[in-house]
This record gives C-alpha cells, sequence and structure tokens, in this order.
C-alpha cells in the first residue's frame, strides 16, 4: 500500500507538466527586442506533429507510473496491475526525448514562425516551454532517487542534453532566438562579464580562504575569542549586500583622495575594491564557522589515540585532523563561493562590471532579453559551483572508497 | 476485558504478530514476554490502535475495536512506553493534565488529579509540577510517565517496556509501587517486558512469545512447573528455575506453627520473606531450620528444609 | 511570570528600533552633517519620498513577502512530513536546497519578465525566495521530533489536529524561526535591490545616488537598510531566546 501511493509523484509531475503546455504559451515572436512578443500555444509553435509527439510521451509517463496506483481497480479484483517491468526505462527514455527535443523544438517553432520577411524578428520560449523544462527535471529528479548509478546517469543525461544545445547552437539554427540574438550583439560584454565575475568570486575565495584559516587557527588557539569573533561575523552577515557595499564607497574614496597612488591601484570609492572587501566580509562567516566546527568536530578518541601511537603536532594536524575535517571544510568554500557568485552581481550596482551588469542595463532598458543574459548565466554558475564543490567534498569524505 | 481472536499484523515482509488467541479478563495483570521483536510491542499498539491489524478481530468490552473511534478508545486507555515520549516543552503538571485535558475535565479536577497522582508516585507536587522533563532523573520521569497513562483514570493500562532504561534498584521500586498502585485501584493492565523476572515478579498471567505466536501462557507457577516447551525453559532460566519458583513462595505458605523452643539468639526469618531467601539462610549459616518472625519481631513458628523440599518417598535419593 | 521574565533580551531589538525612528524621522534635519560628505553638491537630503514612506514601504514588501513564504513554506512542509504527503519529502527538500543556491539578484530578475516593474514583481520574487530557508527548516524541525514523544501524543487518544498545533508546532518552533529569520534577512537586502526593478524602498536613495554620484544619499539609504536589518535580526534573537528549549 505505502508503495503505491510513492508512486503518485512522477503521475503528478507528468499531468502538471502536460497541463502547462497545454494551457500557457509554448513560444513567442517578438518583431524587435522592446515590443511585447506574440505567444504561440504548443500546436502553433511546433505544429502538431511534434506537440503530438511531446504530448504522447508525457501522458505515457503519466499511464506507466500510475498503473499501481489504480489500486481501486485491484481491489475489486478487475485487473492485477503492477509497475511493468521496464517501467522506469521506459520513463527515462521518454524524459530524454523530452530534454533533448527542446533545442530543435524550438530552432523548428523559429523556422516556422518568423518570417523571412522580418529579419530582426526574434523567437523566445514562453512559459509552457519553462514549466516543462521545470516538470522534466523535477520529473528525472524523482526517478534518480530509486536509480543505482544515479550520479553517472545524471551527469550522462544532463551532458547529452548540453550537446544537444550546443550542437543546435553551432548550426546556426537557434540563431532566431531572443536570448541568442541579445547574446551576439553583446559577445564582447560577455567574455568581459564572465571575466570579471570569476575574477572577483575567485578572488573572493582565495582571500577568505587566507584570512578565514587565519581566524580560525586564531579561534581554535584562543577559545575565548570564539564567541565575539561569531558574534562580530553574524553580524556583518546581517547587514544587507548593498547597504555594506556603500557603506564603504565614501570612506574608500575618501583614502584615495588621501594617497593618490592607491588610485593608480584602481581602489577608489566605486568599483572592484570596496566589493572585494565586502565580499570577503560576508564570505567569513561560512568560512570561518565551518572551518571550527570541522576541526572542532573531530573527536577526542580519534585525537588521543593518534597521539598514543606516538604523531606530533603537525602530524596529527596533517594527518588526522584536516583528512577528517576535509568535506565540511569544502562546504565552507561551497557556501562561500555560491554567495559570492550572488553578490558580485549585485555590486555591478558600484561598477565592478560582471553579469550584474547585464541585469542593471538590461532592467534600465526594460529589455527583457538582456535581464536574462545575466540572470541566466549568473544561475548557471551557481548551479555548476555547487555542483563541483558538491562533488569535492563527497570525493574527500574520509572511509569512503572511491571505484 | 480484551479479546485478541487469530489477530495478525503483516508488515511489507514480516509478519510481527501471527494469528494469536488471549483473552484478559478485568482487573487483570497481563505480562507478554519475550526476545526482543518477537512482536509483543505490536500486539500492544493494535490494542490501542497505533497499528491497524492485517486480520482476526480483537474486541474491547464486547465491541469490535474497528467500530470505535480510535482517539476515543486511546483516551480511554493509559499507554506508557519506555523511553516515555514526555512532551519536553510541556512542565510535568501539563504532561500528566493532558488526557484529562483532552476528555474536557474543569480546570481544578485536573490540577487535584496531578497533585493526587504525583503523591501517589512519591513525587511531592509541590517540587515536581513546574519542572520539565529534561530536569528530571530516569526514574522521576518514568514516574511521571505512569502517571500520565493513569491521569485520565483509564480502564486499561497499557505499558511497553516502562521500566527497561532503568537501574536495577530503581526499576524494583517502580515495580512495587506499580503493584502496590495497581491493587489499589483494580486496573486492567497489559504489559510488555523481555525481562522474565520482572515478568514472575508482576504478572497474574504470563504470555510467553516467540516469533510472532504465543507459546504458552498462565499463571508463573505453571509455567514454572510445567513449561510447554525448550524455549519456555530457556526463557524461565532453566538452572535458575527452582529457585525462581521459591522466590514466589512466601515462608508463611509452609512454615510450621511451632515455637517450641524458641531462642531469639538463633537464626531467623520474615514470614513475608520467599522461600528463596529462607534457603539463602540456611546456606549461610548452615542449619537446616529457622525460625519464622513476623513484622513485630515475634516467633510465628519454624521452617525447616524438609518444608521447603517436601520430598515424597520415591524421590528420595537412592542409597547405594 | 517565567514569559515575562524571558522577555529581558527584547531590549536590545527596541533600543535598535528605537534608534531607526529616530533616524528615520532626523535624518533630514542633519544637512550640514551631510554636507561634510557631499560638498559640491545642491542638494544632500534624498527628499523626492520621504524616508519614513520609504521604510514603510520597504517594512510592508518584506512582510507580505515573509508573511506568505512562511503560510506557503510552512504549509508544504506540514504536508510532505504527513503519511499522506510523504511521497513528497525527498523532493521537495531537494528542491528547496537547490532553490538555495540561486542567487536571489537572479530571482528578483527572472520576476520581471514574467510580472512586470513594481512592487508586484518584487514581493513574489521575495517570496520564492523565502520559501527555500523555510520549507528546509521546516522540514527539519518536524523531522526531528522525537518519534516517542509522537508515539505517546497517539497512545494519549490526541487527534491528529492536536498533535499537530500543540506538539509537532511548538517543538518544530525554533528551528522554523531560524528559518523565517534567514528568509528575513534576504527579504530585507533583496528588497532594497527592488529599487531597480521599480519598487519603491529604501534602496531608493542608494540607487539615486549611486546613479547621480552623491555619496550623501547613498551613506543615508545604506544607514537605514543596515539598521533595519540588524534591528529585525535582534528581534528574531530575542524571540528565539523567549521560547522555551525543548533540549
Ligand atoms: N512499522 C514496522 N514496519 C515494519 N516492520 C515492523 C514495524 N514494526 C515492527 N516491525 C517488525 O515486527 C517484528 C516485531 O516487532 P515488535 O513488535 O516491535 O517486537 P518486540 O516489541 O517484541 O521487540 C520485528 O521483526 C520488527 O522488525
Ligand atoms: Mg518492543
Amino acid at each position: 500500500m505505502a508503495d503505491s501511493r510513492s508512486d503518485s509523484v512522477l503521475p503528478l509531475l507528468s499531468l502538471a507538466a502536460i497541463l502547462s503546455v497545454l494551457l500557457l504559451d509554448y513560444g513567442s515572436v517578438q518583431a524587435n527586442r522592446i515590443v511585447a512578443g506574440v505567444g504561440h500555444s504548443l500546436w502553433s509553435a511546433l505544429g502538431s506533429g511534434l506537440a503530438t509527439l511531446l504530448l504522447l510521451s508525457l501522458l505515457a509517463i503519466l499511464v506507466l507510473n500510475s498503473l499501481p496506483n489504480l489500486s481501486l481497480l485491484t481491489k475489486l479484483k478487475l485487473a492485477r496491475l503492477k509497475p511493468h517491468r521496464y517501467s522506469k526505462l521506459y520513463s527515462y527514455t521518454l524524459l530524454l526525448f523530452l530534454l533533448l527535443q527542446m533545442p530543435f523544438g524550438l530552432a523548428w517553432f523559429a523556422a516556422i514562425q518568423i518570417p523571412e520577411s522580418q529579419p530582426f524578428a526574434r523567437a523566445a520560449p514562453g512559459a509552457g516551454f519553462w514549466l516543462l523544462l521545470f516538470f522534466s527535471f523535477l520529473m528525472l529528479l524523482e526517478l534518480q532517487r530509486s536509480t543505482a548509478h544515479r550520479h553517472w546517469l545524471g551527469l550522462g543525461i544532463g551532458l547529452s542534453t548540453l550537446a544537444a544545445w550546443w550542437l543546435c547552437l553551432q548550426l546556426g539554427w537557434l540563431d532566431s532566438l531572443a536570448l541568442v540574438r541579445e547574446y551576439r550583439s553583446q559577445q564582447g560584454p560577455f567574455k568581459q562579464a564572465l571575466q570579471s565575475h570569476l575574477l572577483l568570486v575567485g578572488g573572493t575565495l582565495l582571500l577568505s580562504a587566507l584570512l578565514g584559516g587565519l581566524l580560525t587557527a586564531l579561534i581554535l588557539n584562543f577559545r575565548s575569542l570564539q564567541s565575539s569573533v561569531f558574534a562580530l561575523l553574524n553580524f556583518l552577515q546581517t547587514i544587507p549586500s548593498i547597504a555594506l557595499f556603500s557603506l564603504l564607497i565614501a570612506p574608500l574614496s575618501a583614502l584615495s583622495m588621501q594617497f593618490p597612488w592607491l588610485q593608480s591601484l584602481g581602489i577608489r570609492g566605486i568599483g572592484w575594491a570596496p566589493a572585494l572587501i565586502a565580499l570577503v566580509a560576508y564570505s567569513l562567516l561560512p568560512m570561518v564557522r565551518n572551518c571550527t566546527v570541522a576541526l572542532q568536530q573531530v573527536s577526542a578518541e580519534v585525537l588521543q589515540s593518534a597521539q598514543a601511537m606516538g604523531m606530533n603536532r603537525v602530524q596529527l594536524f596533517f594527518q588526522v585532523r584536516l583528512p577528517l575535517a576535509l568535506p565540511v571544510m569544502i562546504e565552507g568554500l561551497r557556501i562561500t563561493c555560491i554567495q559570492a557568485i550572488g553578490l558580485t552581481a549585485v555590486a555591478a550596482l558600484i561598477g565592478t562590471g560582471g553579469f550584474g551588469n547585464f541585469i542593471f542595463q538590461g532592467l534600465g532598458q526594460a529589455a527583457m532579453d538582456l535581464i536574462l543574459l545575466g540572470a541566466l548565466p549568473i544561475i548557471a554558475l551557481a548551479m555548476v559551483a555547487d555542483y563541483l564543490f558538491s562533488a569535492a567534498a563527497k570525493y574527500w569524505q574520509p572511509g569512503v572508497s572511491h571505484d | 476485558m480484551i479479546e485478541l481472536r487469530r489477530l495478525s499484523k503483516h508488515f511489507a515482509d514480516t509478519t510481527a504478530v501471527d494469528a494469536i488467541d488471549l483473552s484478559i479478563a478485568r482487573g487483570e495483570l497481563c505480562v507478554l514476554v519475550g526476545t526482543s521483536g518477537c512482536g509483543k510491542s505490536t500486539t500492544l499498539r493494535m490494542i490501542n490502535r497505533l497499528i491497524e491489524y492485517s486480520e482476526g478481530t480483537l474486541m474491547v468490552d464486547g465491541r469490535p475495536i474497528d467500530q470505535l473511534d480510535a482517539v476515543q478508545l486511546r483516551r480511554r486507555m493509559g499507554y506508557a512506553i519506555q523511553s516515555t515520549g514526555l512532551f519536553p516543552h510541556w512542565t510535568v503538571a501539563q504532561n500528566i493534565g493532558l488526557v484529562p485535558r483532552l476528555l474536557k475535565w474543569p480546570k481544578s479536577k485536573i490540577a487535584q488529579r496531578v497533585d493526587e497522582l504525583l503523591n501517589l508516585l512519591n513525587m511531592p507536587a509541590r517540587e515536581f509540577a513546574d519542572k520539565y522533563p529534561q530536569q528530571l532523573s530516569g526514574g522521576q520521569a518514568q514516574r511521571v510517565g505512569v502517571a500520565r497513562a493513569l491521569a485520565g483514570d483509564p480502564d486499561i493500562l497499557l505499558m511497553d517496556e516502562p521500566f527497561a532504561a532503568l537501574d536495577p534498584i530503581t526499576r524494583s521500586n517502580l515495580q512495587d509501587e506499580l503493584l502496590r498502585i495497581l491493587h489499589q485501584m483494580g486496573k486492567t493492565i497489559v504489559f510488555v517486558t523481555h525481562d522474565i523476572d520482572e515478568a514472575l515478579k508482576l504478572a497474574d498471567r504470563i504470555v510467553i512469545m516467540d516469533q510472532g505466536r504465543i507459546v504458552q501462557q498462565g499463571s508463573a507457577h505453571e509455567l514454572l512447573s510445567q513449561p510447554a516447551n525448550e524455549f519456555v525453559s530457556q526463557l524461565l532460566g532453566k538452572a535458575d528455575r527452582g529457585l525462581k519458583q521459591a522466590s514466589l513462595r512466601q515462608v508463611q505458605e509452609r512454615m510450621q506453627p511451632n515455637i517450641q523452643g524458641y531462642q531469639s539468639e538463633q537464626p531467623s526469618i520474615s514470614a513475608k520473606a520467599s522461600l528463596k531467601q529462607a534457603l539463602s539462610a540456611m546456606l549461610w549459616h548452615q542449619q537446616d531450620y529457622l525460625w519464622v518472625l513476623d513484622h513485630q519481631q515475634q516467633p510465628q513458628g519454624l521452617i525447616e528444609l524438609a518444608d521447603i523440599i517436601p520430598t515424597k518417598p520415591q524421590h528420595r535419593r537412592p542409597r547405594s | 511570570m517565567r514569559g515575562l521574565a524571558r522577555l529581558g533580551p527584547l531590549w536590545q531589538p527596541c533600543l535598535l528600533l528605537a534608534l531607526l525612528g529616530l533616524l528615520v524621522h532626523n535624518l533630514a534635519n542633519w544637512e550640514s552633517l551631510f554636507r561634510l560628505v557631499q560638498p559640491d553638491t545642491r542638494q544632500v537630503i534624498y527628499s523626492r519620498d520621504s524616508f519614513s514612506y520609504l521604510l514603510w514601504q520597504h517594512l510592508a514588501l518584506v512582510g507580505l513577502a515573509v508573511v506568505g513564504s512562511l503560510m506557503i513554506g510552512l504549509s508544504a512542509a506540514i504536508l510532505v512530513t504527513r503519511t499522506r504527503g510523504r511521497a513528497f519529502l525527498p523532493l521537495v527538500n531537494q528542491l528547496a536546497s537547490m532553490g538555495q543556491t540561486v542567487p536571489p539578484v537572479a530571482v528578483l530578475a527572472l520576476a520581471v519578465p514574467v510580472l512586470g516593474f513594481g512592487n508586484p514583481a518584487t514581493v513574489v520574487a521575495l517570496l520564492i525566495y523565502g520559501l527555500f530557508p523555510i520549507v528546509r527548516n521546516g522540514i527539519a524541525g518536524l523531522q526531528g521530533i522525537d518519534g516517542a514523544v509522537l508515539e505517546s501524543a497517539r497512545g494519549m487518544g490526541m487527534s491528529a489536529m492536536q498533535i499537530l498545533w500543540q506538539v509537532e508546532l511548538p517543538l518544530a518552533a525554533k528551528v522554523i524561526l531560524a528559518g523565517v529569520r534567514t528568509s528575513t534577512t534576504f527579504a530585507i537586502a533583496t528588497a532594497a535591490i527592488g529599487s531597480t526593478v521599480g519598487a519603491r524602498t529604501l534602496g531608493d536613495p542608494i540607487i539615486s545616488g549611486l546613479i547621480n554620484g552623491n555619496n550623501a544619499y547613498v551613506i543615508q539609504g545604506a544607514l537605514l537598510i543596515g539598521l533595519l536589518a540588524i534591528s529585525l535580526d535582534a528581534l528574531f534573537s530575542a524571540v528565539d531566546k523567549w521560547l522555551p528549549s525543548t533540549h
């Protein structure tokens, strides 16, 4: 009984996906960059063939996964329905199809709906498309929960989806997509934004790791400092980012007025200097908290027995304490990195560049595609960082073998 | 009166309780004993519908329990468990007053009931009523758990290893108290334990379970004198069986009302002591008789080794 | 009595809030002070809206969003921890933790194409972002309750609703509160950035100051936002101390 209920998630998700592609626009076409788009339903966007195929796949997932739920039939002995032996395999295949068709579908949509006479018209995915993507992703997560080798499988599906997009982009099939148009016209600034975003995040990570390490060492050696250091770091973390960035402007510009050589280093009231200071200030809390917790939680028994074996302090630290503490410390890095990626976007307000620039420019010009061009890479960066650091933490988990 | 007829419970891959028959009379203290995992707790929880049974019938006071409202049913049954499950955000008084509150008793009556129960369990209300559970010792918390189970004045009390986590002395004290209180109140009790000595001490009737089945049921004496199979005698502690049986009988049941020749300096024993204690004293003093005294230290009679081991002629040791 | 005694730590947020009130009402009178920062500018006090208007506006946005996140997020956490909704628990948990990796600015930015400029988009963005910590903490709090406590609550004959309101929610309160606190901190910071999507908040003076190169405006906005965030955080800290500890 309990088992059959747990299968209600996938049917519900596929139902939600069906409803959203049926009821919402799958895409829209704009005559140019600024005017509002004209919405297209699934049928008019993809043509009846692909639209039917897409709906049928969703329906198939719904039916495949609701068989064990039809317990009424089973109870009445009208039918003895069991989950099909291969229902999971089929569901995976259907989902892979749904994910892989997305770029091709969009290309097809642009091809059939943008008239030759309008070279500046651009196509954009609509709410139906985004929700389909979202629900497909959720279905994938749910399917993966009960699958062996799920990490490799997930990686495989993710990579093949990316490959499909890359292929369509390379072939130029997506050129009339609004976001691609926007990117093509901003190629230079985009590279620059990526560079400055990564530089600032990287610099923050490096500096806060150094400073955080120092603070952690201080706390571990002088326990009495612990509560006041954490009170201070907590306090810093509470201050809204935009306020901290702004409050640093006046003192820094005063400083650089006083000492012109600072200006030659690029240290001014606005720009990377106040941003970096604020970013490091925010990063210290997750960094120091995770490092101290990680190092303090290594059990006294383990340390004692290591000492009893005759390890000296340095050996003790590098061979016992650090390896045991590493995953939690990496988790600190993960939090810091994700937080820094988001805050760097805000720092664009004080002139640091980065993807935040596109967002705020786009907001200023009411150019939605430019906003997306800033927001989507930020989300992607955060996701990639999350994935990499989580994988690293898992890899360095002590006492777990990797094969 | 609780009646289980061919009652079973199947979990996904195990049969926890397998077609058991059991009827527990009003006012009886019935103890379910068995090794861990044999289905005792499951049986108990089916009685207050914390677990719904799979097959069979279960009747309380002649009515099948699936016709009763589960919530109402539970308010009529006290329930105490090993880990107490006291509500950490409520004071002792609030914890004990829970069921009366659910039953919508007037406030003054609840307060009175809480005081009464605390005093009954030797926990002065003034000292303990406003404490929080984390401020109590294990034994105190367990008392509060029992008090909470008794608070709504239920006819039936279900107890799942309530004393298992306590040290032997506290446990023994609580067992004595429980017996005293229960004899005062005449409740029907189903008590679960894995400790055979606890069962022998408390039970009117012992039900021995193994792998979801009832292996044997009866009074402590019946079990000790006629264990149904190897498992039961193993559980009863084969080698100690005689001593266990002796511990159930009091000296006054076997003594001779004969105080001729009484001398106060000679070894003696209380009339309420068990035969086991008498045997021990005889061994200690290397003497085959003891004087029996009442609680005012007055001589009541004499007990001899032969009274404890009444040898029938055919059981005499063969002489070579 | 015990409750009142525990209210002791309340003086700290009260003091901070009083300071905030003082600043909001008197900042406009301290022109000479701000002239020091910005000697060459004609106007050194932000005056497009009064500070008190902006403060209320900011608070209203944050309040609406956090109350919304709390209601929706807590309901979700409750639903997926019931037997009926248990199937959704892993997915919802995973979703909430993934949601927390999305930067709040991105959520705010994405709200605009969907909902347009202005207050509604800001509130919805804050609300959605605020859901994640509340859902996560809600689930953690409800699942962290000792199983024996729940078993005995059922065994005593409490109904499912009584268990939820009298046992589960009070025992999870501290953890849930921590989630609300995180949400509020994010909401205050993100609402300030909401100025760029057309909401009227305490971020206005900062954005306007940054655009016009007027540091005095920037400082006024930053001071008030910083103080607001710190006072509310102190308030949460006081409430947390006031809640009885359950371990
Ligand atoms: N909720 C449950 N789900 C699945 N199996 C259970 C559950 N509760 C108990 N069991 C199984 O039922 C059997 C009896 O358990 P229980 O009644 O708790 O034993 P006891 O109280 O005698 O130690 C055990 O094998 C146990 O694993
Ligand atoms: Mg048990």
